[in-house]
């Protein structure tokens, strides 16, 4: 069941960032599959995950080593990546969205969405300090 | 002839205009079906020889059908109900009830323990008791809903579909709270035969080499549903002379049937043995 669950959220996960990606072709249906589709249904899977094995993982939040100790029983481990899988999808998109409605340029998004994708949170500081940049330039000029 | 069974207007925004309280926790009750029809299919453990999952499904799928009757028939409600600082409490607080209820369930399921009958220790003692009161609470809509629609001369209904929806929505309220209390207290759902679920009537899980007290719950629970719906199908068929008997007779026999499912499963008798 784990197995299968990894891969078929791994391929929904990709399709929402390819979707993202080809936002300028496609940015209404773009925004709706990585913004809105895929996370929630990734977080239905996350939410029954975490209902059917949350009381039988060992560990807790209170030291690193419990937190790791969380990820020991692989549903829980799943659980855990689910959930990186769709918040990160979920900020993916709302970069797309911020940068277009503040008209930053596509080609800055490129480098953004991969780090957003791979490594969440550098990913949102890339983007962070692209969008801090451009509102500098546009403020100077 | 024609019959003024149904309104037009059976719209989401309708059903949101004539109760909105009620239609936001009826969507928001079905779409907590969700997770945990996932966490169904990825848990495999047990409860009683049935799936864990099981019991809060279906506790939720009953809260969704019985708030949404509520939406449904809350069109006939006298106009300005809606405006009554003391309804929208209430409504709140049966709305609450429910979820909370709902939680209780879903909880003990995750930590694969029962809720009903629990009395492992304190808390879950307590839990269970305050679910008894908040069930009654819960319960206290469709009578209220019931007497409201009574007493409201203006719903534009045909005479034998509307004695079908006020008997149904009040006679719910007492068959259930004798019924539901006697169960409540009980300590089990099982009167007599094997003590477990696995062997169990197909959907309904019902017993079949005993009395199953949830059979009298069951149809105590639904006249809200089922006699309405056979209202409707008379008052269609019939013409108003006749139909309006008819609905007394169906109203009289239903109550008569959940009655003798209740007495049949005190008696320890399964209710249908050969359904498998």
């Amino acid at each position: 069941m784990t197995e299968v669950l990894f891969q078929i959220a791994n391929s929904m996960a990709l399709a929402g960032w390819i979707a993202l990606l080809a936002s300028p072709l496609i940015p209404v249906w773009a925004d709706r599959i990585a913004g809105t589709i895929i996370p929630l249904l990734l977080s239905v899977a996350y939410a029954g995950l975490i209902l059917a094995f949350w009381s039988r993982a060992e560990g807790g939040f209170d030291t690193l080593t419990n937190v790791q100790r969380l990820f020991e029983m692989p549903e829980a481990a799943l659980a855990g990546w689910l959930h990186f899988l769709a918040f990160d999808l979920f900020v993916g998109a709302w970069i797309v969205r911020k940068a277009r409605a503040e008209r930053m340029s596509y080609w800055l998004m490129l480098p953004c969405l991969p780090l957003t994708f791979m490594f969440g949170p550098a990913g949102y500081l890339a983007f962070s300090c692209f969008r801090l940049a451009t509102s500098a330039r546009k403020a100077s000029a | 002839m024609t019959v003024a069974t149904t309104t037009p207007n059976a719209t989401l925004p309708a059903f949101a205009r004539h109760e909105p309280v009620l239609t936001g926790a009826t969507i928001l009750f079905a779409l907590a079906c969700l997770p945990v029809l996932m966490a169904m299919w990825a848990d495999d453990r047990m409860f009683q020889d049935v799936d864990i999952w099981a019991k809060p499904l279906k506790f939720l799928i009953s809260t969704v059908t019985y708030f949404g009757m509520m939406v449904w028939v809350a069109r006939w409600l006298p106009a300005g109900t809606l405006d009554y600082f003391w309804y929208r409490l209430w409504i709140a607080l049966i709305v609450f009830c429910a979820a909370a209820e709902n939680i209780w369930i879903t909880a003990a399921a995750a930590n694969g323990i029962g809720s009903h009958f629990n009395d492992s220790n304190t808390l879950m003692s307590v839990a269970y008791m305050m679910a008894g009161i908040m069930a009654v609470t819960l319960l206290t809509g469709t009578l209220a809903y019931g007497v409201l629609i009574w007493r409201n001369a203006n719903t534009g209904l045909d005479p034998a579909f509307r004695l079908s929806v006020i008997f149904g929505l009040i006679v719910t309220f007492p068959l259930t709270f004798v019924i539901a209390g006697y169960l409540g207290g009980a300590g089990s759902h099982l009167v007599g035969g094997n003590a477990s679920d696995a062997e169990g009537m197909i959907l309904t899980g019902w017993a079949r080499d005993g009395g199953d007290l949830r059979v009298g719950h069951f149809f105590a629970l639904h006249a809200m549903h089922i006699v309405p719906a056979c209202g409707w199908v008379l008052a269609r068929l019939m013409p108003v002379g006749m139909a309006v008997p008819s609905v007394w007779a169906l109203c009289l026999g239903y109550t008569a049937l959940t009655i003798f499912t209740f007495v049949q499963a005190l008696m320890g008798a399964p209710f249908l043995p050969m359904i498998p």
